[in-house]
């Protein structure tokens, strides 16, 4: 295919750069030839935002011919990014506008999970390996933790079996002081309506109305027994914390769940901009 | 014969495709064992597995032995961690299946859909070795009733059946405890 000279620049905010990725996501296609990513004035990231704008520096570079990233500006922020290996296995037509930070390196096992990408079994083993070792960090070496690394399992097997992800799945995790433990799970698949809507029984159904009806136990793309457990799981999961949130977007469907003290809070968006894939956030901040 | 998951395999165990790779495994050392022995999956050391897996490996077993595959062996469950023991209630029970764990002490716990099997499975252990009239004699059942729970009994792993020529001719099965401590 000939492509057009046609260039795209997304301007990532300071703050919040979620929903200025999601656009860009969708805005994005194989005609432009040139992706200009301006990150520099991004003052703060967290497991969220390492995941989406590495998703979407991942996806620019699989649908153009180049790609510059603008790293920020903010020296900290530009370190931190370093040390969630954001900057590491970058596409070979991706150019930064400085060097990745050079950084020495502690083990911080139980407290961060570094960027990885989820495209085997293996990968998400490994990944559970690492939840269940910083969720000990944040909750101790009881049930709790184990029920995390279990929980991210079964949220992210799902792009293994059937996402159709071009860039598998993104996770991050971090544990903060103040604000608990937060998780981040990004994937450009199919997205949970357009699976969900393969299943005769569910092929009605808006965005909205998938993406509440994917957390019902044994609700899948297919009609056989034994599957749909994933997205239930991780609802269990998050419930078991007595201060928690769970956001998931995906298509024209934004969910956020919070639970205070035994209380259910449910939140139901339709974004402007369609969500590619599924995006998820967690997090739990008191047992 | 024990399989030990672990050492075989990871410490979180994750996605169909691992577990329909284990069960694989698992199938291949239940052809090698002769009728009446057991199979002992060992998951000490497994910290947390999920649903996914859980059905695909444990769950298919149990639906296997319930068409009649390795009816003749036994299969049980043993150093399953609170957190794994979890997942397969629930996968179990969701395809109202149950399966024999070993705890602490080798005693064997119902997981899954329990309904009548605790005590059909009191009543095997205390039999041993037995027919379905035995059963239906002992439970008080018509044995139509102890058939359908013999069934149950086998697919769980905890009995074996063999199949058997009576003397005035014609088909039987035999049954068989095949829990470790019992067998």
């Amino acid at each position: 295919m000939v492509k057009t000279q046609k260039t795209y620049a997304i301007s990532v905010p300071p703050r919040s750069p979620t929903t200025a990725i999601h656009a860009a996501l969708g805005a994005l296609d194989s005609a432009h030839y040139e992706v200009s990513i301006m990150a520099g004035s991004l003052i703060f990231a967290a497991p969220q935002e390492v995941c989406g704008l590495r998703a979407l520096l991942d996806y620019a570079a699989i649908q153009t011919d180049s790609v510059r990233f603008d790293c920020p500006t903010d020296p900290n922020v530009h370190n931190y990014l370093a040390r969630m290996n954001f900057y590491e296995g970058l596409p070979s037509n991706v150019a930064l506008s400085r060097p990745a930070p050079t950084l020495r390196r502690q083990n911080r096992r139980r407290n961060l999970v570094e960027l990885c990408r989820i495209e085997s079994t293996e990968d998400v083993e490994n990944l559970m390996d690492g939840v269940w070792n910083v969720a000990q960090g944040q909750f101790g070496s009881g049930a709790m933790a184990k029920a995390c690394a279990t929980a991210l399992g079964a949220a992210t097997e799902n792009v293994v079996d059937h996402a159709e992800s071009p860039i598998g799945a993104l996770v991050a995790a971090q544990r903060y002081e103040r604000r608990g433990l937060e998780l981040a799970v990004v994937d450009l698949g199919l997205g949970i309506p357009t699976t969900l809507r393969r299943n005769a029984l569910h092929r009605g159904l808006s965005d909205l109305a998938a993406v509440q009806q994917a957390l019902v136990d044994g609700v899948s793309s297919s009609q056989q027994v034994g599957r749909g457990a994933g997205l239930t799981e991780l609802v269990a999961t998050v419930r078991r914390a007595r201060a928690s949130t769970l956001a998931i977007q995906s298509g024209r469907a934004h969910l956020t769940i919070s639970f205070r003290g035994g209380h259910q809070t449910s939140a139901y968006v339709t974004p402007a901009d369609a969500v590619l894939g599924t995006w998820i956030f967690i997090r739990l901040e008191q047992l | 014969m024990k399989y030990d998951v672990a050492a075989k395999w990871s410490p979180f165990l994750a996605t169909r495709e691992r577990g329909r790779r284990v069960r694989e495994e698992i199938e291949q050392r239940l052809a090698q064992l002769s009728a009446g022995d057991n199979l002992v999956l060992d998951f000490s050391g497994v910290e947390g597995i999920t649903v996914s897996f859980g059905d695909e490996c444990v769950a298919k077993l149990i639906l296997a032995r319930s068409s009649g595959d390795f009816a003749d062996r036994g299969l049980v469950i043993e150093g399953a961690n609170e957190d794994v023991t979890e997942t397969l209630e629930a996968v179990l029970s969701r395809r109202k299946f149950s399966a024999i764990s070993l705890n602490s002490t080798g005693e064997p716990e119902v997981l899954g859909e329990r309904g009548w099997l605790p005590a059909t499975l009191a009543a095997a252990i205390e039999l041993r070795s037995f027919s379905a009239s035995d059963l239906a004699a002992i439970l008080n059942l018509t044995p139509q009733a102890a058939n359908n729970r013999l069934k149950m009994l086998v697919a769980s792993g905890a009995v074996a059946r063999e199949r058997i020529v009576p003397e005035g001719g014609g088909k039987e099965f035999s049954y068989r405890i095949v829990i470790p401590v019992y067998a």
